[in-house]
């Protein structure tokens, strides 16, 4: 069993191998008001580059942040430096969003040689390792999408889904929301959760230093939340960023192969047609 | 059944009926053909069978065990240098010449089998392999994806599942060094880097691939191929040649593009018995820099 995240210890030795590319993913909900572009330009491990998962998505959707075609994903990627043949190293400064996401979005798109750092830019100036303001100006490189899509799910699956039950569905959003005793942070949007769906919401995932828990810490949630980990799994949340971080913990417990409900809850409860329990 | 060993069974068959029934041929005929490989051996399993006499002009450089093989089903080798396709001596056009001087001389005739641009190939995939496919597959497939060398098996099933629902996909599988990929992709034959994989690789449209109904292809490269073989030995049992490990790479790349519930088919083309010297051997691979067996690793 591969782990999905790095250290950094592991990394603090790996800072100057040539096949390493590191990536800021950070992302912050917009109530948040904060600007992680311009956080990344102030301080960013030595040779990070910023993925911005609200400009790499699909152009052409209502949705936020959603996966881009591969052809738009490979074209912005490589122009990162993010190409064939390179170890991808992922992080944040906000408790895996969106360092999850972009490490299932590269999955998505077939590129399976990617890491998350774990605790990410926190952990890392923590512990008093280096960071920089220097301007990273990446060589282009060639990046060959192959998509996965067994990793995606989309409205008309979750729908099929809801008889087949061939899939068990793992919501992170919080729990209030997931009862729908408080109201969507997104307007618009119906409270509750898709039938059948099970709650775990993604920060009882992370420590409180922002290192994701360990397995057998991880194996006692999902057991606590009623997730089967020997079932077939999708994942989902507000918008496709903390169903991510609920795959990286499936992924540590040997399950790479989790789907991701990309739509999530700003898809299905923004229709009048699709059934909500509460 | 393949009683040759390999997919060309099938292409020697559909080519000879196809003489047969144009009258070129008649029992104590001659097939000719230059070919290094599955297609002689199946074309002599054919020719036997039917009564005919096989010529096969290969190049000297064809390895023993080819030649040996060949010999063996009583096959007529001859053997010429091995020079580009534009030399008037190059094996394939020998072949051509020499089917023609016989179909002067022989009174039962002689066909150059000329597997490539003899849409009879194709024509032989879209009456049997085809039809096979959907009733297989209870006309549920969604896609079909193989590799091309003569183009046969690719045009004519492609042709046929298009036929009963134009909806399947018809992917073409690419190993490196040909231009087929670059064709499909980009409108333009273009070709890169090589592949240890033979029979397949093909760098222009032949008559059978004009007109195929092509979606789509993708690129394998050995490194993702050969993973595949050694998968299909340790997992399945099976032990076949590149040209599979290529069509089963793609059909996994097809599959995970596709996602859940969907019906992919390719082909084996033949047994791995034949390629021991390089498939299978550790030295060679580590010379190319090509993954090895994990058993045949030193010290494994």
């Amino acid at each position: 069993m591969t782990d999905p995240l790095v250290s950094t210890d592991w990394l603090a030795e790996r800072l100057e191998a040539p096949d390493i590319r590191l990536v800021d993913c950070t992302w912050f909900m917009p109530a948040e008001g904060r600007d992680p572009k311009a956080e990344h330009t102030a301080a960013h491990l030595p040779g990070a580059v910023f993925f911005d998962i609200d400009e790499i998505s699909e152009s052409d959707t209502d949705l936020p942040h959603m996966l881009p075609s591969p052809a738009k994903f490979s074209a912005r990627v490589r122009k990162l430096g993010l190409g064939d043949g390179v170890r991808i190293v992922v992080y944040d400064n906000n408790r895996f969003y969106a360092s999850a996401r972009v490490w299932w979005m590269f999955r998505v798109m077939g590129h399976e040689d990617i890491a998350v750092l774990d605790g990410g830019l926190a952990k890392w100036r923590a512990e008093g390792r280096p960071v920089d303001d220097v301007p990273v100006r990446p060589t282009e490189r060639h990046f060959t999408p192959r998509l996965n899509n067994f990793l995606v799910r989309d409205l008309e699956q979750m729908r099929a889904n809801l008889t087949s039950r061939r899939e068990q569905v793992v919501d992170t959003r919080s729990a209030a929301r997931f009862t729908g005793s408080v109201a969507e942070p997104r307007e618009g949007l119906r409270a509750g959760h898709i039938p059948g769906s099970r709650n775990l919401p993604a920060s009882d995932l992370v420590t409180a230093e922002g290192t994701l828990k360990d397995a057998q810490a991880l194996t006692a949630l999902f057991a606590a939340a009623g997730v089967d980990l020997d079932q077939k799994l999708t994942t989902s949340c507000g918008s496709g960023v903390s169903a991510a971080v609920a795959s990286l913990a499936l992924a540590r417990l040997g399950r790479p192969d989790v789907a991701l409900y990309d739509g999530s809850w700003t898809e299905w409860g923004s229709r009048p047609d699709t059934p909500v329990a509460r | 059944m393949n009683p040759g060993g390999s997919i060309k069974d099938r292409a020697a068959l559909a080519i000879v009926e196809d003489a047969e029934a144009r009258g070129l041929l008649r029992p104590g005929g001659v097939i000719v053909e230059g070919t290094a490989g599955n297609t002689g051996i199946g074309l002599a399993v054919v020719g036997n069978a039917k009564g005919y006499r096989t010529v096969i002009v290969i190049p000297e450089t064809q390895s023993q065990e080819k030649k040996d093989m060949l010999l063996a089903q009583g096959v007529e080798l001859i053997q010429v240098p091995a020079v580009p396709y534009r030399d008037p001596n190059n094996y394939v056009k020998y072949s051509g010449r020499l089917a023609a001087e016989l179909a002067e001389k022989e009174p039962n005739g002689a066909i150059w089998a000329n597997q490539f641009d003899n849409t009879a190939n194709r024509t032989g995939h879209y009456r049997q392999l085809g039809p096979e496919i959907w009733r297989q597959t209870d006309g549920e497939v969604d896609a079909f994806t193989c590799a091309a060398g003569t183009g046969g098996t690719i045009a004519g099933v492609g042709q046929y599942l298009k036929e009963q629902n134009p909806k399947v996909r018809i992917q073409l599988a690419d190993p490196m060094g040909a231009a087929l990929y670059h064709f499909y992709k980009h409108g333009e034959l273009k070709a890169e880097g090589s592949s240890i994989t033979e029979g397949i690789g093909q760098g222009r449209i032949t008559a059978n691939l004009d007109g195929a109904p092509i979606d789509d292809a993708y690129q394998i490269p050995d490194e993702e191929a050969l993973p595949v073989v050694f998968d299909l030995i340790r997992r399945e049992g099976l032990v076949l040649g590149g040209s599979s490990g290529i069509n089963v790479a793609s059909a996994v790349r097809l599959a995970r593009e596709l996602g859940p519930d969907h019906t992919i088919v390719t082909v084996l083309c033949d047994s791995g018995s034949r390629y021991t010297s390089r498939l299978f051997n550790p030295t060679f691979l580590a010379g190319k820099h090509l993954p090895i067996p994990p058993w045949m690793k030193p010290g494994a």
